[in-house]
């Protein structure tokens, strides 16, 4: 009787200690995780809803952030797909640092139509051993939220945003479209012509 | 926008679909060709009629520029942002019909009850659909169309299209759409209202395009192709209210995500 119940008793204690040392990382991740999203997300929002600081210093400040906290190296990988390999080094260093600037001028400035939206996060979950997925709401006065969902990559303590996926679309996914489409009907130049044109623009716009 | 017309637009563009020579056009296709899994699936589409399609695209962003883009800006600027989301609501309410069609066709009895019901307490407490009261007491309903219920059973997009006036569909989506005609009880007005959908539907496009107007102004901005960004963007967007965890569960409704 007593060795039957230690024989069952003894896989079940096995089972449930390798479980708990499975999950528990698992969920002090998604916590860290939730975490860096929160900080970010806040840090963002005491810059922005600052009344005394002009809109030219919020950006820079916010630029800041941004080249901090998104790994616009990898994610210029992934947007161009099987692209990459086909690329020369010079092409590639050239698209990168273009690359950079592009998604920081296409997206930095927005902070300009900020009018009082606030957000919240509603859950996360762990993606392999080294991605998780944040999702979070954008409160909206008068409006229908917006889902927001922040990818993130990296492990230990070292995070970073690798996409922003907007009511199901994603940043990343819908450039890969975007640059493929531009390389197999113009080819690579044509990509570093066209970027290089927006982020010109864009300068001689803002001095 | 005229229902008849745009049905015969899209006519057109089906017997254009359905018996152009898909094999000459095939070697314009995108071929998505993922490096890693991430998002494989619903990322793009099949686009075999891609030159017609970038045609009608272009025609598209000029009736938008000279037509559509003024007028919804106008009723933008003019409209306060309760009065065009009060409007948005009214339009929501009245297609709760073809969103319950298709619910029940999805065999989705949650969604069916739910959409029942918030149409019933918007139409009447909600004086006619102005206001949401039924989301405020649970009855949160998901958009669900025919192009919805033909990918719930399996059926893909087939090819994307691009639909004049109408937009980013395709062939699945643009079939669902004639097929919804069917389920809208407006449509079965006595002949002596018949401008009813008429004007429900100039006051859907004018609503929806208003609301799109930040969306598509940076797209148009940052874009680098376009026409490629609004594909991807459909597609990725249809997939979500297909398969994703969102499809319109909103705030006080957390359950959904575990």
């Amino acid at each position: 009787m007593n060795i039957l119940s230690k024989s069952k008793f003894l896989p079940l204690a096995a089972f449930a200690t390798v479980a708990i040392f499975l999950s528990f990382p698992a969920f002090a991740q998604t916590d860290s995780a939730k975490k860096y999203v929160q900080d970010v997300g806040n840090q963002v929002l005491v810059i922005i809803s600052n009344k005394s600081q002009s809109d030219d210093a919020k950006e820079k400040k916010l630029i800041g952030i941004f080249n901090q906290t998104v790994d616009t190296e990898w994610m210029s990988r992934f947007v161009l797909g099987h692209y990459y390999r086909q690329a020369t080094p010079a092409q590639l260093k050239k698209y990168k640092d273009l690359y950079r600037q592009y998604v920081l001028e296409s997206y930095v400035p927005k902070f300009r139509q900020y009018t009082g939206e606030k957000f919240q996060i509603t859950a996360a979950r762990a993606e392999g051993d080294s991605e998780y997925v944040v999702q979070t709401e954008i409160l909206r006065p008068n409006q229908e939220s917006v889902r927001v969902d922040y990818r993130l990559a990296g492990k230990g303590g070292a995070l970073k945003i690798v996409d922003i996926i907007v009511e199901g679309v994603s940043l990343i996914n819908t450039q890969r479209s975007e640059f493929g489409s531009v390389i197999s009907r113009e080819g690579f130049d044509s990509l570093i012509t066209k970027l290089d044109g927006m982020v010109k623009d864009y300068n001689s716009a803002h001095g | 926008m005229n229902k008849f017309l745009s049905g015969l637009f899209f006519l057109v563009a089906f017997i254009i679909a359905a018996f152009a020579p898909l094999s000459s056009y095939a070697a314009h296709a995108p071929a998505p060709v993922p490096e890693t899994n991430y998002y494989a699936q619903g990322q793009d589409m099949a686009d075999y009629l891609e030159p017609i399609n970038r045609g009608i695209f272009e025609f598209n962003r000029f009736a938008d520029r000279i037509l559509l883009h003024p007028i919804a800006s106008a009723y933008k600027d003019i409209v306060p942002e309760q009065g065009r989301a009060a409007t948005g609501r009214f339009l929501r309410n009245l297609a709760s019909p073809i969103v319950l069609a298709n619910s029940l066709l999805q065999g989705d009895m949650e969604n069916s009850f739910a959409t029942f019901w918030r149409f019933c307490i918007n139409s009447t407490l909600g004086l006619g659909g102005f206001f949401d009261v039924g989301s405020q007491v649970g009855m949160h309903s998901k958009k669900e169309d025919f192009g919805l219920t033909l990918g719930h059973y399996g059926l893909d997009h087939g090819t994307y299209l691009v639909l004049p006036i109408l937009g980013p569909s395709s062939l699945r989506d643009g079939t669902g759409m004639v097929v919804d005609l069917f389920f809208d009880p407006l449509n079965y007005l006595p002949s002596d209202y018949d401008y009813v959908p008429y004007v429900l539907d100039s006051g859907r496009i004018v609503s929806g395009r208003a609301a799109a107007l930040d969306f598509t102004d940076t797209v148009d901005k940052v874009s680098l192709d376009p026409y490629a960004t609004y594909r991807s963007g459909y597609a990725q967007r249809r997939y979500d209210m297909l398969k994703g965890d969102g499809n319109g569960v909103k705030s006080n409704d957390l359950s959904a995500f575990k």
